[in-house]
């Protein structure tokens, strides 16, 4: 934990921001904070932004968070959402409230369950590549062989078609590209 | 090194790319308004700083198209990414004015701010009344 300086400094690691459960849909662009930074009503959203702003942030990287500070009394949040061309705003009142119950209000609101969270994440098992089961796709069944075990046919190489067209003639006359094909896959 | 300077091709390898936001819909606030149809807005957007693991925000200021004029110095504003842009500059468009600086008003409630302070006491007594 890099910086141990300053109130609550497990805010600032990385588990703990990758352990936020607000992840908005994608109907969602904007979330605007309004509260006042004295007045006790407010306390409830105060201790929310400590706590929670960063969480939210780092798991929506597409949305605009603001706070917008002392400007009217009452404290409350608004969530501005595109869908179909028609712009909609959802006012949250957050009088008196306490950080743990605004928090559950969102996420059955306007956050994705937990279902649709895990069900993203999978990885799809039919890649291949670096990082996967397998390296290519050579090794699989009914696909074309790796090349440097069994060479292609020669009017299908590079080499050939670009500066040996004269061999590649000769080797026309005898056989013609269908049975150099048919040659290349009954073979072992 | 005045010669580099005349070649007229190093200007297109000088030119920084233009800040711009990725969002479609924003908020902010309208600084100037230099035309009766363009306004210049101020967004805010937070980024993580890779050591400290913290946020701090970070500003852009552009050129906005306003059709009605209906928006002062001042007011906070609604921002929409339109899809064919005006000029060279011009990408974005006022949708919606949330906060006027001559009339703030509570969206929940639908009050009025007023500075009496007999109005403030009885609008703080009545609210502590209903949800206590």
């Amino acid at each position: 934990m890099p910086f141990k300086k300053g109130p609550a400094s497990w805010r600032r690691t990385i588990d703990y921001l990758k352990g936020g459960t607000l992840v908005f849909r994608e109907k969602v662009k904007v979330c605007t904070i309004n509260y006042h930074e004295t007045l006790p009503e407010s306390d409830g959203l105060r201790r929310f932004v400590f706590w929670h702003l960063a969480q939210i942030q780092y798991k929506n990287p597409q949305v605009q968070c603001v706070q917008l500070k002392n400007i009217v009394k009452t404290p409350f949040i608004t969530f501005h959402t595109l869908e179909d061309d028609k712009i909609n705003s959802i006012y949250v009142n957050c009088y008196k409230k306490k950080e743990h119950e605004i928090l559950e209000y969102c996420e059955k609101l306007v956050g994705k369950t937990a279902e649709e969270i895990e069900r993203e994440a999978q990885t799809n098992q039919a890649n291949f590549g670096q990082g996967c089961s397998r390296y290519c796709i050579c090794l699989v069944e009914g696909q074309v062989a790796c090349p440097r075990y069994k060479p292609l046919p020669e009017f299908m190489r590079g080499k050939y078609l670009l500066s040996k067209q004269d061999e590649l003639e000769e080797i026309r006359k005898t056989k013609s590209d269908e049975q150099a094909l048919a040659e290349y896959w009954n073979s072992k | 090194m005045r010669v580099f300077k005349q070649i007229p091709g190093l200007a297109l390898l000088r030119k920084r790319p233009q800040n711009q936001i990725p969002f479609s819909l924003a908020v902010g606030q309208v600084i100037k308004s230099s035309d009766a149809t363009t306004r210049e807005v101020k967004v805010i957007k937070m980024e993580l700083d890779d050591y400290l693991k913290m946020y701090f925000n970070k500003s852009f200021v552009f050129e906005t198209v306003d059709k009605n004029s209906s928006s002062k110095k001042g007011d906070i504003v609604l921002v929409r990414k339109l899809d064919k842009p005006l000029t060279q500059k011009k990408f974005f468009s006022i949708e919606k004015v949330l906060f006027q600086i001559d009339n703030i008003i509570d969206p929940i409630t639908g009050k009025k701010i007023s500075h009496d302070q007999d109005e403030i006491k009885k609008h703080l007594e009545q609210l502590s009344q209903l949800y206590n």
